[in-house]
């Protein structure tokens, strides 16, 4: 696929005065304020989105059922060392972190034992949209550090198998070590770059693509990511994400789900990017995720551009909305 | 030594590596092939820098490396990495103590057991040495060269060894992964 070819369908943000006011005011590039304008179509959810940015985010952390026979065996030993967990009603094991014990989460002998797994909320919808059942055989592309594959492999119940890709040797080390560290059985890790596999076409019943992106929706917790990413940037980002998606169905059964994740609010890095992939492709279709009621609906038009309307059964999450990072899920069937 | 039929191998692992993590098995009493399929119904190897890596998995993530192997692909994990054969020794790692204890194997051992009492957790997972009178073993005549060693409730905390002043020396304890910054 051409650079150019991508770029055409990208809108260029000019950045009004108000956008540059608002830029100026919490310390953002105005591009990104002038995209969030058409984002949130409202300066009063603007300003709270900005303002759910400025106050951070809770910690959340998720059971780990792999190692333990019951959550409420978690909650009771991390009462005792003085941490509430409160229970996300919408997110099987899903906990909020409330008060503070002596030390750090990570440091508690429960950390250790593979109890619980540390991890943001939108990122835990992945697994949850994806939606794996025991003896599936599942494909977790970009896989380290490991909190997709471990969830994967908790819904699963270590039955099945996973293939967990990244092509950083480093960070897959924290891939290796959360593996073994949260009881997983049924995960082979590969490193390797996920455009260069060849040969396991059409061999998983679901593949989650947890694309790297510009980690907008990160900004709650990274606040420096206001002044590191330019909007040439963001278009490089997509670029890859496309080429990665269309690798990803590849490898899909007919028949086969894929989750397509990213940590970005960006409609460049998610909305244009299956749109470009559905426009191109007549074997796969959007379809909602059943096990996700909670979010809010894709975007089907950004600054005067219209996309794909079976977008809207993608899924968005926001800080000042649900309390959790930005992210982005959307489940694609392949026909 | 032939690897019994219930237990499958990979052509990947020589008899040597085999019979070096089933001799480590049997240090710990755990000889029974039924409790050996419970554990590993199939073991995986791969050599990597110097040192032999084993891996206990089921048929279907064998299946899969060993697709990835006709491709030219070299998986760095299959299943549950149980230790390395390092000169026909074998260290088993702390995803084994997890498996053993998870399956409900540790009461199956005989003389491999070391259980801590509360203080002594909290000791053996800094990686410092356990005294004495805080914990016990499974058998006070004979000690194997490594223990599981679990604490209050069976929880799996590693592996260790008693040392020369009779405390519990820990060889791998799960406390490695705070202090490897994971």
């Amino acid at each position: 696929m051409e650079m150019r070819n991508m770029t055409q369908k990208l809108p260029s943000p000019r950045p009004t005065l108000e956008a540059a006011e608002l830029a100026r005011r919490f310390g953002y590039m105005p591009y990104m304020i002038q995209r969030y304008m058409h984002i949130f179509g409202s300066r009063e959810e603007l300003l709270s989105f900005l303002a759910a940015v400025e106050k951070g985010l809770p910690k959340y952390l998720r059971c780990n059922t792999l190692a333990l026979g019951s959550c409420d065996e978690l909650v009771r030993t991390m009462r005792e060392k003085g941490w509430e967990l409160v229970p996300i009603g919408w997110l099987p094991y899903a906990y909020r972190v409330e008060g503070g014990g002596k030390g750090r989460l990570s440091s508690t002998l429960e950390y250790l034992l593979g109890y619980f797994y540390v991890q943001g909320l939108g990122s835990m919808t992945a697994a949850v949209a994806l939606n794996p059942v025991p003896e599936d055989r599942v494909a977790d592309l970009a896989a380290a550090p490991g909190g997709k594959t471990t969830h994967i492999a908790q819904l699963m119940k270590n039955k099945g198998v996973i293939l967990s890709v990244d092509k950083d040797p480093v960070r897959t080390r924290s891939l290796l070590a959360n593996i073994e560290r949260m009881r997983v059985r049924i995960a082979v890790v590969l490193v390797e770059d996920i455009l260069e596999l060849r040969g396991l076409e059409g061999l998983f019943d679901r593949v989650l693509l947890d694309a790297p992106c510009s980690g907008e929706g990160l900004l709650p917790v990274k606040k420096e990511r206001k002044l590191r990413w330019t909007f040439e940037d963001l278009v490089q980002m997509h670029s890859l994400q496309v080429r990665l998606l269309h690798k990803a169905v590849e490898l899909l059964k007919p028949g086969g789900v894929l989750t397509y994740a990213t940590c970005s609010i960006a409609p460049e890095e998610n909305e244009f990017v299956l749109d470009s992939v559905l426009s191109k492709r007549v074997d796969v279709r959007i379809e909602r995720a059943p096990s996700l009621g909670v979010g809010e609906p894709g975007l089907v038009e950004f600054m005067g551009h219209r996309l794909n309307e079976d977008l809207r059964m993608c899924k968005r999450f926001y800080p000042h909305k649900h309390n959790s990072e930005g992210f982005f899920v959307c489940n694609l069937r392949r026909v | 030594m032939q690897p019994p039929q219930s237990v499958r191998t990979s052509s990947l692992c020589s008899e040597r590596v085999v019979g070096c993590f089933r001799g480590f098995l049997k240090t710990l009493g755990l000889e029974d092939e039924k409790v050996l399929e419970a554990l590993c119904p199939c073991v995986y190897c791969s050599s990597r820098e110097g040192v032999e890596e084993v891996f206990c998995a089921d048929e279907r993530v064998v299946e899969l490396a060993s697709i990835l192997r006709s491709l030219g692909e070299e998986p760095i994990s299959v299943g549950t990495r149980v230790g390395v054969c390092r000169e026909q020794v074998f260290e088993p790692s702390l995803a084994l103590a997890f498996l053993i204890v998870g399956l409900g194997l540790a009461d199956r051992i005989s003389c491999g057991l070391a259980i801590v009492r509360e203080e002594g957790e909290r000791v053996f997972v800094r990686g410092m040495v356990v005294g004495r009178e805080s914990f016990s073993v499974a058998c006070e005549s004979v000690s194997p060269p490594l223990l599981l060693v679990v604490g209050p409730g069976m929880k799996p905390l590693g592996w260790g060894k008693i040392g020369r002043g009779g405390g519990l020396v820990p060889v791998k304890d799960v406390g490695w992964f705070v202090r490897a910054g994971y």
